[in-house]
């Protein structure tokens, strides 16, 4: 089948479910009711539409291809790295359009002020959460990241961690050190990089796009060799 | 005649078993190809790899590639996803819709409905298909839709398309294929080839040759 079918054939099989379209909708009335109440602080909104994203980028691929759903576009190709990059940007679409939303109504009731969404640290830990999240599902099933990431919020708060990688990223200095306290946490938990009101070090911000095109190359290479023997046949 | 699909030597190996070892099979322009082999002789994971769905681990393939639309390639109904809507489906792959079937998911359908939709999929697409790869494609089909099929494929063959069909369903294979290869445990054991205007006993040769591969398989 032709290049121009991978977005159509993509977007129907990665279709968000109804509960995350759902959850987004809320997050924006959400948002848009602390611009009225509170237009100083959205980052409720913004941290939740993290957790969010977790699961709705994590859209799974080596089930699905085992399944052969996807042998109508990939038959014949020589190369599956257009795919793979059509994967990753129509997974992680959604979350991205309801993140670019919340930042501008951020902006409508900040008056003036820059929305939080739109700051390269907001930005970055948004990029690097939705790349980790696809990458870490394209070998499993959907939602796999998801829930592995949720495992691992859970784990670090019951054990006290979370607060300890809380403290360690708003307290590191801007020295080489302070980078490596503050790089830690911001990879381990990224929602940490936008709940902390201090900015991290600039290098932290270029660790987790760095981090975040590793991921996405990762999973581009694993589409790109992945031997798709079917599943419960001959 | 110049080879659309040809795969020279080709194995492959999943952990200590062999799926294939040493394989060569081609199909020209204008031909049908049968295969026939029993489970497990390694018919699927020829296809899939002529598709290149799968590398295979030594040989060389030799398919175009598919970025012009030019190979079409259907391993079942099983390969459908269960859960997007029929309408939907048919839709984008530029299908006629079928308001019989209104919102109803394609797992909800009967698996002959669900093989026919597939294959309606893969063969009614516009434009020509240099290479057709079709795994077990009248499994669950009923009389008609079977006449519809194997008419599709002699369709596509005068059009000048190069066909390989894996089939248990030897009466069909035998009305439409130009030759026939036989698999047995990774290899291929046998090969018949018809006259082209004999369409007499192709049945019963290709079901004498079947039971002369299997014998010759389990050597």
């Amino acid at each position: 089948m032709t290049r121009r079918m991978n977005v159509p054939v993509l977007a129907m099989l990665l279709r968000p479910s109804p509960a995350i379209v759902v959850m987004m909708i809320v997050l924006i009335a959400w948002a848009g009711y602390l611009t009225v109440i509170a237009p100083d602080d959205l980052r409720g909104p913004y941290i939740v539409l993290m957790l969010c994203q977790a699961f709705a980028a994590s859209t799974g691929y080596a089930i699905r291809a085992r399944r052969g759903h996807f042998d109508q576009v990939l038959a014949g190709r020589r190369s599956r790295v257009r795919f793979a990059l059509t994967h990753v940007s129509v997974s992680t679409l959604i979350g991205a359009a309801c993140w670019l939303i919340i930042s501008m109504v951020d902006a409508i009731g900040a008056g003036g002020r820059w929305p939080l969404g739109l700051t390269p640290r907001a930005l970055g830990s948004f990029v690097y959460l939705s790349s980790l999240a696809w990458a870490s599902s394209v070998p499993f099933s959907r939602y796999s990241a998801g829930v592995l990431w949720l495992i691992l919020a859970i784990a670090l708060a019951a054990s006290g961690r979370l607060l300890a990688l809380r403290n360690s990223y708003a307290l590191a200095a801007d020295t080489w050190t302070g980078v490596w306290q503050a790089a830690g946490p911001a990879l381990v938990f990224p929602p940490i990089v936008v709940g902390e009101p201090s900015g991290p070090p600039n290098i932290v911000i270029v660790l987790l796009f760095m981090a975040a095109a590793v991921a996405v190359a990762a999973g581009v290479a694993f589409i790109s060799v992945y031997d798709l023997a079917l599943e419960d046949r001959e | 005649m110049n080879a659309r699909c040809a795969l020279v030597g080709v194995s492959k190996q999943y952990g200590s078993h062999w799926a294939l070892r040493d394989v060569t099979l081609t199909a020209t322009s204008g031909e049908i190809v049968g295969l026939v082999g029993p489970n497990g002789a390694g018919k699927t994971t020829l296809l899939r790899i002529a598709a290149r769905l799968i590398t295979e681990q030594a040989g060389a393939v030799d398919v175009p590639s598919s970025e012009d639309g030019k190979v079409r390639y259907f391993a079942g109904e099983r390969a459908l996803p269960a859960d997007v809507r029929v309408r939907r489906w048919r839709r984008l792959w530029t299908l006629d819709a079928d308001e019989s079937a209104g919102r109803k998911r394609i797992g909800t359908l009967s698996r002959g409905l669900r093989q026919r939709l597939g294959l309606e999929t893969v063969l009614a697409q516009p434009g020509s298909a240099a290479v057709v790869l079709l795994d077990e494609p009248w499994e669950g089909l009923d009389p008609d839709a079977s006449a519809w099929l194997s008419h599709e494929l002699l369709a596509m063959r005068a059009a000048g398309a190069a066909a390989i069909v894996s089939s248990h369903r030897i009466h069909d294979l035998a009305a439409i294929c130009d030759r026939c290869l036989f698999m047995n445990l990774g290899r291929v054991v046998r090969h018949v080839e018809f006259e082209p205007a004999v369409m007499a006993n192709r049945a019963a040769i290709l079901l004498e040759a079947f039971e002369h591969a299997r014998t010759e398989g389990a050597r």
